[in-house]
């Protein structure tokens, strides 16, 4: 039925007019696709040969731009980067850091007070630890990171369940997101309220 | 993972590496697994590379994905079925370690200053060209590769796979349902308006207005 209806639509058309763009377009990837269903533009391009060039030019144009892409993106791929590439797949295989990041050697050569120092360290770490935990105790549970992503495979399930080192950053950044979209936040003020500030411990020094 | 001292056998398809791999992990011989492994990062890490940099547009990020993507093919080949293609069992692997680092991205960019022009804002500026051809012809091809680039990364992201996978990579409807675990109708629509969005954005381009010139279609 939709072959007799095809049919009877694609000689009016070819009286009528040629193809638009979205018509050519459609033309084009249908015949590039073979598992595709045929285009209801098929017909008409089969009979009408300005169409059909212009499907073919259309393709010679996809061809000639997905090549210059391409040749663009090899070219910046050299063979050092890939060599660099490999070393940091063994080096994480492993089981050692893909970088070693060294601390700036100007900071330890600066003059330090060590007991407040460590004293507002540990009250902030303290205080970031509460407040996480205190967050997951009273908040609702946190929405799953995939929650509406893309859908996955079981190879990706279980890759991404893999003992991947995981950036403190990265961490911190996903938790302020789930904190945030919780409601209750006066546990937090409350909680922010205990802390002692950096402001209150020079004061206290003077 | 380097150059091997010992004499090891040469399998001939991916799938076969992948099984030697496997086969070296279970008696337990880590070197000789590591040594196939690396014959088989070296047969897709510039495809990969590729596919990473038209997706995250970021040299360093590109590189970051393609090497978690590996690690994790690794730790995981326990789980890969003797008979698939290794290449999209590994590009699906790929393609989430990619949408891992844009979501990522996009966190990052809410909470954090964007630091500006590290120097490497676009690697594709710095690609080189064949000597035999001549200027014009070098400067227009980088210039068309780049729009192409640039017009890409404005693509909706389903779209932006679709048509990295499918039209930049070659790879058939199937295998980019295979990869990504959409429809291959799914699929046939964002290659359409992937396309054509593209061809809308490029449309006006005087580098891609002056290849089109060539032949006219009166519609």
């Amino acid at each position: 039925m939709i072959e007799r209806h095809l049919k009877r639509w694609a000689p009016r058309r070819t009286r009528r007019e040629h193809l638009g763009d979205d018509a050519l377009l459609e033309a084009l990837l249908a015949r590039l696709d073979p598992t595709a269903p045929p285009s209801r533009h098929t017909t008409h391009v089969t009979s009408c040969e300005p169409c059909s060039a212009a499907v073919s030019r259309l393709g010679a144009s996809l061809d000639e731009a997905t090549r210059a892409a391409r040749y663009v993106a090899d070219e910046t791929i050299g063979a050092d980067r890939l060599a660099r590439q490999l070393e940091v797949i063994d080096r994480r295989l492993d089981g050692q850091p893909a970088r070693l990041l060294r601390f700036p050697v100007r900071a330890r050569a600066m003059r330090t007070q060590p007991g407040a120092r460590r004293w507002v360290a540990m009250a902030a770490a303290c205080g970031l630890l509460f407040g996480l935990a205190a967050g997951r105790m009273l908040g609702p549970a946190p929405a799953p990171s995939d929650a509406g992503a893309w859908p996955t495979g079981a190879a990706d399930r279980e890759a991404s369940s893999a003992h991947e080192p995981v950036l403190a950053d990265e961490h911190l950044l996903v938790e302020v997101d789930a904190a945030l979209a919780r409601t209750l936040h006066r546990e937090f003020r409350v909680l922010d309220e205990l802390t002692p500030r950096s402001v209150d411990v020079r004061r206290g020094r003077r | 993972m380097g150059p091997s001292g010992t004499a090891l056998p040469s399998p001939s398809s991916d799938v076969d590496v992948a099984a030697t791999v496997k086969a070296c992990l279970a008696a337990g011989d880590t070197q000789g697994a590591r040594e196939h492994y690396g014959d088989l990062v070296r047969r897709h890490q510039r495809k990969a590379t590729r596919i990473a940099l038209y997706y995250l547009r970021d040299s360093a990020e590109a590189d970051e994905a393609v090497q978690d993507a590996f690690v994790k093919a690794y730790t995981h080949l326990q789980t890969f079925e003797y008979g698939r293609s290794f290449e999209v069992w590994f590009t699906r692997i790929l393609v989430n370690s990619c949408l891992d680092r844009v979501k990522s991205r996009s966190r990052r960019s809410r909470w954090m200053v964007a630091a500006e022009d590290l120097g490497d804002a676009n690697p594709m500026d710095r690609a080189a060209t064949p000597r035999h051809w001549s200027p014009e012809a070098r400067t227009l091809e980088r210039e068309r590769g780049r729009r192409l680039m640039e017009a890409i990364g404005r693509l909706p992201e389903r779209q932006r796979l679709v048509v990295v996978l499918s039209q930049l990579e070659g790879a058939s409807t199937r295998e980019v349902s295979d990869m990504t675990g959409l429809r291959e109708t799914t699929i046939r629509v964002h290659l359409f308006r992937g396309l054509r969005r593209l061809r809308t954005l490029l449309a006006d381009d005087p580098v891609f207005r002056r290849a089109d010139a060539d032949g006219g279609h009166s519609a």
